[in-house]
């Protein structure tokens, strides 16, 4: 009797629900429209990417040579102008941006196909945050049930909000990290320093921050996570966050949030059905035509904040830049030793270095 | 009694009978019950000529007559009166099977319980089986349910493990009317779909009607599903207890006097021992549980009156590690008063009031919140049961009031969510029909009913007003109504018929047509319902569904019945489905219908089954083709909003190919060897077709809507039943493998980015990974 029983213990202990990877036969589709970017009121970002998707991964074909023109609804226009990536962006002139004005874009490629986006109104309300950061520790589960620690700076805002037509108001943040980095400094005859190089990228691309004011009216909004940092080496020197707070309108707070839903899909059987997000965007000739993207027209504001070194309560590793003559130059990372502008690199001081 | 029988047969057959001249013939023969049991002391009048004869205890009789035609009229004290035709030119033979009163005396119109059903019986698509039929059919972790076991009949599916409901025709899980001893029920699962709510110990029987509805049953566009319970037995105290791998069970019936009986019974679950088991953290951290409890009281006031009243609650409780829960609850009272008025009206009325409850627990931090809805209900019935000659005619009159609760919302502990509310709606219907099934002659049978439905959506309520429709449209009003003030009102003529011919002794064909209203939605968003699934009544901007269901079938018996066989075919089409736009948000939403789009859906297919009844082997096999599609109506969006630009696409619990094989084979006297095989397609999901970039964000591009299908379904199970342990004791022990093949099957399928990697890519759920072992003993106490 012993035996049976520890036998049915051993089966029941096989059982287990499991999730597992899987292919579908699902075919890939390409050849679709992308058209992806926008404008706002600090000029920070403002750029169109334009591209055709392909049925092979990772891989994307720009459209260049289009006529790209940002207008309003007093008839104001500004051009943008692209590279060979399919990325446009305003040349000496762009548009003047206006509260309560509608802005849309026009887009005509090279074999006459034209794209507009449906026009945006730029809202009156702003947000004004007051951002501070914590060095903390983290823990985290992963599937085999180990406990995993990460130190990290976490950023919090508080919201001000200036609403002086007291509309419905929809925001969405991202925050930038600049930081700087002494590169190797390896002997020459000249003893010459080279200049330090000088990071700027989105810290957490994947996460979308986004706030519905439908309906409410407040003038704060309570503090929420704007942002999570690892601590690494871009901790040793002055490490800025600029956090860029848009005032956008519902039209595109509903495309953010679609894509939030998306992307952060927990795979449980509570998960909204996903679907096609579909923007702002159209081909005026094929009106049936899927086009992918967004057009996003933003009141924004900025606010930024920084940390030095001893603001970390824990040790902040080293980059391994510094020389060690024992060292061949391939040990070192190659973020130590070229500064590449698509890395987000510059050798030149931002303005907010100074002072 | 038997001996006032025979002195009165004896009497009346001397009183009655008369020397006649002309040639006489012996006409011998038996009447027996509903079993094939001999009945003891029926009468038998036979016209013209006022002859008469009692049956022996053996329930032969015999009887001298005259060449001629006469009708035989047979009345039992326990038993239905019948009338047959007998023609007499030589000696003869006969056999009458006569239906107890008892059954009639339990309120549902019960079918003639008999091989020859699928032939005879006018309905199509009726199956009736009572716990008997399914006792031997292997069950996930040993216990026997309704529902896991119709949904191994053809035309009945369930998109997986877990997943609560069950699909019928193509139908969705809300257009089943689900009636548990005539109670409508919202939500009829354990553990979010594992098990079923109904106790089997207790069960009597259940009918399911997937084709033909009756006119008395209304309010749902695809199916009905009656569960009725048995009363309590008068010969003697009987005690029924079952100890499983999950849940026990006890169960007590018998007399307390001489016409009052009862039956009772309790059913829970100590199922977290399990999943401590489980080699993940999360599920170790969870819990899930629940009770069931029933208690009916039968009260025999005298030989044409009886009363009885049923108390039903269940709980369930689900919590995911400290992620989110579940809470869900049924309860029902009713009081039932069955009267016969004469020997061929019986008046049936009940009365009930139910509650149905559910809540959700997020526990996600900083915004843990506790989400309650639920339905309060109450039901009237008043049926009359009139049975002539050729007619069987049901009438009567049905009220149902669904009062769903207000949606609230409130924060849990340091929680940064706002209490919130969505006042819910409140629907009456009020419903007159009438049925009647008319022997028109031996071959031929016809059913016609009409059920008439005068529905009103009643206040308190405030209706917004929208400049165009609601979806995309801004509010420009609101309308307040008062308590009981009708705010709108739908009627609906719901036509039933259906006909059946014989074409020879052992095969029929059978057509039917319904039309079929439903003034109640479930409003779920989700791949699989869920507890806080939104009961939804139809308001100002939700119409009800119109279903008409046609459907054609063949039925043939071979081998003197042990064989049987069914071709079916069935169409559906329906109006005013509810469909979601893309990301609708459901919770806690006071203008939900701007995040509804109006539908329309058409179901079809056929079924083959065979099926073998024979004492070694008993099982079947079946075949179902089945599809459902749906399309978002254009000019209720004015085009603006749509799915799948306006065309027909396949619902999420689409299944087209579904097989089952049902096997139940006697091992010697006392055991058996059950096992149940089932295929079905995958159904439809969203797939994604490629990815693109906003910045460097990576985002999935999703297809058109249910475009793509998760792999197929496909399970083997077994169990062995061991009869007799115990001398003294009616037992079993059954040892049961659910899914014995441990195959992964798909439950849902979902979208993740796998470590490390940027892109999302498709991952399957299974909810069972493994073959699923279990056992369980039942034992009974009491008469044998």
């Amino acid at each position: 009797m012993k035996g049976v029983v520890l036998t049915i213990i051993f089966l029941i202990l096989t059982f287990s629900g499991c999730v597992e990877q899987i292919e579908l036969d699902a075919p890939t589709q390409g050849d679709q429209i992308v058209i992806f970017g926008g404008i706002n009121s600090v000029g920070i970002s403002e750029q169109i990417e334009i591209y055709r998707t392909s049925t092979i991964q990772n891989r994307v074909f720009p459209i260049v040579g289009a006529t790209v023109s940002v207008k309003d609804d007093f008839g104001s226009e500004a051009r943008m102008f692209g590279d060979a990536e399919g990325v446009y962006k305003f040349g000496s002139r762009r548009v003047t941006l206006i509260p309560g004005r509608e802005y849309f874009i026009d887009i005509v490629f090279l074999n006459g196909d034209r794209y507009q986006s449906r026009p945006q109104k730029l809202p009156t309300a702003r947000a004004v945050e007051r951002v501070s950061g914590e060095f903390k520790e983290t823990e985290t589960i992963n599937d085999r049930g180990v406990v995993i620690t990460d130190r990290v700076l976490e950023l919090s805002g508080t919201t001000g909000v200036i609403n002086p037509n007291d509309d419905d108001f929809f925001f969405r943040w991202e925050v930038q990290e600049t930081y700087v980095l002494r590169p190797t400094d390896f002997p020459d005859p000249f003893s010459a320093i080279p200049p330090p190089f000088y990071f700027t990228s989105f810290i957490n691309p994947q996460r979308i921050t986004i706030f519905d004011g439908e309906g409410i009216r407040l003038d704060t909004l309570g503090s929420k996570v704007l942002g999570v940092r690892d601590l690494d080496y871009s901790f040793l020197d002055r490490h800025f966050f600029t956090t860029i707070s848009h005032s956008i309108t519902k039209e595109a707070y509903n495309f953010w949030n679609q894509v939030d839903v998306l992307t952060n899909a927990t795979g449980s059987i509570f998960d909204l059905p996903p679907a096609r997000v579909v923007g702002n965007m159209y081909n005026v000739n094929d009106p049936d035509e899927i086009v992918l993207g967004f057009f996003e027209v933003a009141n924004s504001t900025i606010s930024r904040f920084f940390t030095v070194v001893s603001d970390s309560p824990f040790p902040v590793p080293e980059s391994g830049c510094d020389y060690d003559m024992s060292d061949p130059f391939l040990v070192y990372p190659p973020y130590c030793l070229e500064c590449l502008p698509e890395d987000g690199c510059s050798t030149n001081r931002p303005p907010f270095f100074n002072g | 009694m038997k001996v006032n029988a025979h002195f009165l047969g004896l009497f009346i057959t001397l009183f009655f009978s008369t020397t006649l001249f002309a040639q006489k013939y012996t006409v011998t023969g038996t009447v027996v019950d509903e079993k094939g049991n001999p009945v003891d002391g029926a009468f038998l009048q036979i016209t013209p000529g006022n002859y008469a004869t009692v049956c022996e205890p053996n329930g032969k009789f015999e009887i001298e007559l005259e060449e001629n035609e006469y009708e035989v009229v047979i009345t039992h004290i326990n038993f239905q009166p019948i009338s047959r035709r007998l023609k007499v030119n030589s000696d003869m033979t006969r056999t009458y099977r006569i239906t107890s009163k008892a059954i009639q005396l339990e309120e549902v119109v019960i079918t003639d319980v008999n091989e020859r059903r699928n032939v005879e019986s006018v309905s199509v698509g009726l199956v009736k089986l009572n716990a008997k039929d399914i006792e031997n059919i292997p069950t996930f972790l040993g216990e026997t349910d309704v529902i896991k076991s119709i949904t191994l009949l053809p035309g009945v599916n369930t998109i997986g493990e877990g997943a609560a409901g069950f699909n019928v025709r193509g139908g969705r899980i809300d257009q089943n009317l689900v009636l548990y001893d005539g109670v409508q029920l919202f939500n009829s699962s354990h553990i979010l779909g594992f098990f079923s709510i109904f106790n089997p110990e207790l069960m009597k029987d259940f009918e399911l009607y997937k084709g033909s509805v009756p006119a008395q049953y209304g309010g749902r566009a695809s199916s009905v599903l009656s569960v009725t319970n048995k009363s309590g037995n008068q010969d003697g105290i009987d005690f029924t207890g079952s100890i499983g791998t999950i849940s026990t069970k006890l169960t007590v019936d018998g007399p307390i006097t001489d016409r009052l009986t009862f039956s009772t019974g309790v059913r829970f679950t100590y199922s977290d021992w399990i999943l401590q088991q489980v080699n993940d953290l999360d599920i170790q951290n969870s819990s899930a549980g629940f009770y069931d409890f029933n208690a009916r009281l039968d009260y025999l006031l005298n030989e044409s009156n009886k009363v009885s009243v049923s108390y039903f609650r269940s709980l369930d409780e689900f919590q995911f590690a400290e992620d989110f829960g579940f809470d869900w609850s049924n309860e029902f009272l009713r009081v039932g008063w069955v009267s016969n008025l004469s020997n061929t009206i019986t008046s049936q009325f009940s009365a009930s009031i139910s509650e149905y409850k559910s809540t959700l627990f997020d526990f996600e931090l900083a915004k843990s919140s506790q989400v309650d809805n639920g339905v309060d209900k109450w039901q009237v019935n008043q049926n009359f049961l009139i049975e002539l000659d050729k007619h069987e005619i049901n009438t009567g009159i049905e009220i149902i009031n669904n009062n769903s609760k207000t949606e609230t919302q409130v924060p849990i502990g340091d929680s940064s969510i706002e209490p919130d509310i969505a006042p819910k709606d409140q629907g009456r219907e009020y419903a007159l029909y009438v049925d009647d099934v008319f022997k028109v002659s031996p071959k031929l049978t016809l059913s016609a009913g009409l059920r008439y439905t005068l529905y009103h959506n009643l206040g308190p309520a405030e209706v917004y007003q929208y400049e165009d429709q609601p979806v995309n449209s801004p509010i420009i009003d609101t309308i307040r109504y008062a308590d009981q003030e009708v705010i709108k009102t739908y009627t609906g003529l719901s036509p039933r018929f259906s006909a059946k011919y014989n074409l020879g002794k052992n095969n029929s064909v059978k057509a039917s047509f319904n039309r079929l209203y439903q003034f109640i939605h479930l409003i779920s968003n989700t791949a699989a319902p869920t507890p806080v699934d939104i009961w939804q009544v139809s308001n100002t901007y939700i119409e009800p569904i119109v279903s008409n269901n046609y459907s054609f079938g063949f039925f043939q018996n071979f081998d003197n019945n042990n064989w049987e066989l069914s071709f079916e075919v069935f169409y559906k089409e329906l109006d005013n489905l509810v469909e979601y736009r893309d990301f609708a948000d459901l919770l806690v939403n006071r203008n939900i219908e701007t995040e509804l789009l109006r539908a329309e859906g058409r179901n079809q297919g056929f079924e083959v089954f065979v099926k073998r009844r024979a004492k070694k082997w008993t099982g079947w096999l079946s075949y179902t083709y089945s599809t459902a599609e749906v399309r978002i109506i254009e000019d209720a969006i004015n085009g603006e909003v749509t799915v799948n630009n306006g065309e027909w696409f396949r619902a999420n619990y689409d299944q087209p190919h579904n097989f089952r094989l049902v096997s139940d084979l006697k091992l010697g006297k006392r055991g058996s060897l059950g096992t149940s095989l089932v295929f079905n397609s995958g159904r439809p999901i969203t797939g994604i077709e490629g990815n693109y970039t906003l910045g460097a964000l990576n985002t999935p591009n999703f297809s058109d809507r249910n475009k793509v299908r998760i792999p197929n379904y496909f399970r083997v199970d077994i169990s062995v039943t061991a009869g007799s342990l115990f001398r003294k004791l009616d037992d079993k022990l059954v040892f049961s493998i659910y899914n014995l093949f441990g195959r992964r099957n798909a439950y849902s399928v979902f979208f993740q980015k796998p470590e490390n990697q940027d892109l999302q890519r498709p991952f399957q759920l299974s909810v069972l990974g493994s073959a699923f072992p279990s056992i369980s003993y039942t034992f009974k106490l009491g008469k044998p």
